[in-house]
């Protein structure tokens, strides 16, 4: 009797085991598209036409940059807003980003953790970093270009056996045809990328836009 | 004997409960509930100063914009009231979806509520958004809506274009009250 609880109690465990893998791959929820799509918007929108062209070695450089480019009402705090967060600072930082948003950025868009060595215009406190804009935008500005209206399609996806999900489909953006008032196709890029599931979302393990970026 | 046996068959029951749950489909982050508590239209815009401070950070303003904005200051939200990127991105389709689904008459009016939790069209966007602020308590979000639509030869153009401003309180769930949702027209579209 003993061996028969014996082998039900392995044949149980075998079969916890086994579930989860025959349950398939982690499937992106839309909110998940939706972050994907507008990473892949912003980093177009920054001229990174390809994961061999994102500078990893400066992770919270480009981070940062992608933060101010794409998410400048979501993970920034002003100086006006939130005072309090900048009190015995000078006042030349006028935005902090929290060392979360920071991270999450990293290790989301560029695969990369972020590097001990700050920026010129970024000073490093207890809960996050403090941008003086203009010194950290010196030399560095996004081309107006990338501010045109714009969006992301998705015209194909697939999930791999090994969990990755291979996206295809275009990135476009329009400027106004001051003849005729009509907004335009002004540059365009078909892309493929490919996503890895990780915890609390998914993250960008490689992408190529086959036609030249702006910015 | 007959008590080892109840235990086993306890035992397999118990794991056997647990396979579905397994199975489930696996949905990590549930889209935020978007729920429509009335629609009234507002004239009041704000954001002027988040406009500004927007131009500081080398932030040009859309080609088009949606006209003048007073120049009361709006004090921030609290740091609970703080939307994600991820929530913003959801608003952002659901004003697509509505859009999409003829919604393109002033005052709008929210027929379906499953039509926030849908797939906006493809070619229907919000970019950039000319406004998101918190004002009296209510979190505003307006700017332009576009659809692309090839003209007749093949050519991608804007066919569609208008403004919108929807606003709406973040609950302490973590879901969204939809107090108004706004479209005009800019003489197209």
């Amino acid at each position: 009797m003993k061996k028969l609880f014996a082998a039900l109690v392995v044949l149980v465990l075998a079969l916890g085991f086994t579930i989860p893998s025959l349950a398939g791959p982690v499937k992106p929820t839309k909110q998940d598209i939706l972050v994907m799509k507008h990473d892949l918007l912003n980093l177009w929108h920054m001229g990174i036409g390809n994961a061999e062209e994102m500078d990893r070695n400066h992770a919270l450089f480009s981070s940062l940059r992608f933060i101010l480019r794409g998410e400048l009402g979501d993970s920034v705090e002003y100086r006006a807003d939130y005072p309090d967060r900048f009190t015995n600072l000078p006042k030349k930082y006028d935005l902090f980003v929290s060392s979360a948003n920071a991270k999450q950025v990293a290790f989301r868009v560029f695969n990369a953790f972020l590097e001990e060595e700050l920026p010129h215009g970024v000073f490093l406190g207890a809960e996050g970093y403090y941008i003086c804009t203009s010194e950290f935008n010196a030399g560095t500005e996004i081309a107006g270009d990338s501010y045109l209206p714009s969006y992301c399609s998705i015209e194909g996806m697939m999930q791999q056996a090994d969990g990755t999900l291979l996206l295809s489909g275009k990135v476009r953006a329009f400027k106004q045809n001051f003849d005729t008032g009509e907004e335009i196709l002004w540059a365009s890029a078909p892309f493929m990328a490919r996503f890895s599931p990780a915890d609390g979302g998914w993250h960008l393990v490689s992408f190529i836009f086959t036609e030249e970026a702006m910015g | 004997m007959k008590r080892c046996t109840r235990t086993m068959l306890l035992f397999a029951g118990l794991m056997l409960a647990c396979v579905p749950c397994v199975f489930a489909a696996p949905e990590s982050a549930a889209s935020p509930a978007v729920a429509v508590e009335q629609t009234v239209p507002s004239e009041t815009m704000t954001g002027a100063e988040r406009a500004a401070l927007n131009g500081e950070v080398g932030v040009p303003s859309p080609d088009l914009s949606l006209g003048d904005v007073d120049e009361e200051f709006s004090p921030p939200p609290p740091r609970d009231q703080r939307i994600t990127l991820a929530e913003r991105l959801t608003l952002q389709n659901a004003v697509c979806v509505l859009w999409a689904n003829g919604m393109k008459q002033e005052p709008a009016s929210v027929e379906s509520l499953d039509l926030m939790n849908a797939d906006a069209p493809d070619h229907v966007f919000i970019d950039p958004p000319s406004g998101f602020f918190y004002d009296n308590g209510e979190w505003v979000f307006e700017g332009l809506i576009r659809q692309m639509a090839p003209d007749s030869t093949g050519i991608e153009q804007i066919g569609g274009i208008q403004s919108f401003r929807v606003s709406f309180k973040k609950e302490a769930s973590g879901s969204f009250s939809v107090i108004s949702i706004y479209f005009g027209d800019l003489g197209k579209g």
